[in-house]
């Protein structure tokens, strides 16, 4: 069994081989970037020459959010689609539909706040829904689900599992032992064949007199380069209970060794809407929002601080760790590198609003 | 952002409209640990941000900016609740034909009830 598993992966090899020639050269494996923007296009982008490569029109009337996950070979994105109320496989290499799956069903309206995932051998993806119970005359709000669908279920995929699912939950990512991390009030870890849930980072019920609870905005998960799963948070330090100072800190779990930590960054002089570290130094952290920043988390200070032409939400990193790209809100990408020197600037079609500015290699 | 335990009044923040009032004569010290300010939520009347007339520093000078790079950001998960039309469930379509905010702002009008697109189908 074993071995006709691998034949059918040697297949598969050789059938994508054509599709990544064509694009980059024989053998050659490139870098992308991958983002939504409005009102539905799914865009494939290189970064070097910077152009948009391909441009996929997903069907589905209205826009929203544009939240990203790709698949472990980077070759299909999963995008939250629709008024948030879909999850739709695009095939990056022709645009092509492999996966589309409806949250609703009947009178009960389901729609995922960024919650998207997909399992690290790629047979899976995982969504949260939020649902309501549309009465007549009254909405009744229902428990959010996990639900589980396997990524081969076509165009009406129904899920192969539910689990019950947090309030409040967002961005969530998946580790290398197929474990999932969901961000809500705290972190959690679920395993997404039992739905057995625990909390592994407390960040509303956290036990720190010393600091106030934690502000976060948690709408992008960009650790596919970094594979880290990161929320940023903001915390006062307290003395008497009252602030004396205010920091950044980040939540974050090691996506290949499941370990987590949370910590202070650095003061908290601007906003940062997302965060994205050094593949090769996790102490060595960048924002973005309305400035682009670096911070030194063992230092616990900020090294740099550049202001933007505009704001911008969702940042990334190159693999090799030099180029930094800043995405999100309006409709340009712009390219940095480490130092803050700017190496070119992407003009898309619309804007890229919620969307996850994602880093695919193939 | 800090860890209160006072009332909305006591914080100098007076209810606007029924649904504040309603809140705040619900709210005990208690009760209020279970509201966090802007804690990991989109979606409409979900958001407790009234909006960014000043940012988190007193000032205005962390507010995005240009707004109109913010404004989808902000419309589409229902961020301003009563500043922009609600695209995610009741005006779907305010922002069609106006895909880039910063150069289509004409474009974007105001709604009315009766231009609503009710869960279901119905308007």
């Amino acid at each position: 069994m074993k071995r006709l598993n691998m034949t059918a992966v040697g297949l598969l090899a050789l059938s994508i081989q054509p599709l990544v020639s064509d694009e980059a050269g024989a053998d050659e494996v490139r870098e992308y970037l991958v983002t939504m923007t409005k009102p539905n296009q799914l865009h494939l982008i290189d970064p070097e020459v910077q152009e948009i490569v391909r441009s996929c029109d997903v069907n589905g009337d209205v826009f929203g959010p544009g939240t990203i996950q790709l698949s472990p070979d980077n070759l299909t994105a999963y995008v939250i689609h629709n008024r948030w109320e879909e999850v739709v496989g695009v095939d990056l290499t022709n645009c092509e539909e492999v996966f589309r799956a409806h949250g609703g069903r009947g009178n009960i309206r389901a729609k995922s706040i960024a919650s998207l995932a997909v399992s690290p051998d790629g047979s899976q993806v995982y969504v949260v829904w939020d649902r309501v119970k549309m009465g007549l005359d009254h909405y009744q709000v229902l428990e959010p689900q996990l639900a589980v669908y396997e990524t081969d279920a076509g165009l009406l995929a129904e899920p192969v599992r539910t689990y019950p699912a947090p309030r409040q939950v967002t961005i969530m990512d998946a580790d290398m032992d197929g474990d999932l991390y969901l961000a809500g009030a705290d972190i959690y870890r679920m395993d997404p064949d039992t739905g057995d849930i625990e909390t592994v980072i407390p960040n509303r019920n956290w036990d720190r007199p010393e600091f106030s609870g934690p502000d976060s905005l948690a709408i992008w998960a960009n650790g596919e380069v970094t594979r880290e799963f990161l929320r940023p948070y903001t915390s006062a330090k307290l003395k008497d209970g009252n602030p004396v100072s205010y920091h950044w800190g980040i939540s974050r779990v090691d996506l290949d060794s499941g370990e987590t930590e949370n910590k202070e960054i650095g003061p908290m002089e601007f906003i940062v809407f997302s965060m994205v570290s050094d593949p090769d130094d996790p102490d060595t952290i960048y924002g973005a929002y309305t400035q682009l920043s670096h911070f030194d988390a063992e230092k616990n200070e900020i090294v740099k601080v550049l202001d933007l032409d505009h704001t911008y939400y969702s940042i990334n990193i190159s693999h090799d760790g030099e180029t930094i790209y800043v995405g999100g809100a309006s409709a340009d990408i712009v390219i940095y590198d480490t130092d803050f020197n700017r190496l070119g600037q992407i003009r898309m079609p619309g804007d890229m609003s919620t969307s996850t500015l994602k880093v695919a290699r193939f | 952002m800090t860890h209160n335990k006072k009332c909305f009044s006591e914080l100098g923040l007076a209810p606007l409209n029924r649904k504040a009032r309603e809140m705040d004569k619900a709210s005990s010290p208690e009760a209020l640990e279970e509201v966090q300010a802007m804690q990991t939520i989109a979606g409409c009347t979900s958001s407790f941000d009234p909006g960014w007339e000043v940012d988190p520093f007193g000032g205005i000078a962390s507010l995005c900016q240009p707004m109109e790079a913010d404004l989808y950001g902000c419309s589409d998960p229902c961020w301003w609740p009563a500043q922009v039309p609600d695209t995610m469930n009741t005006y779907p379509e305010w922002g069609d034909g106006a895909n880039h905010a910063e150069g289509d702002w004409r474009k974007l009008e105001s709604v009315n009830p009766e231009s609503a697109v009710y869960p279901g189908g119905s308007e």
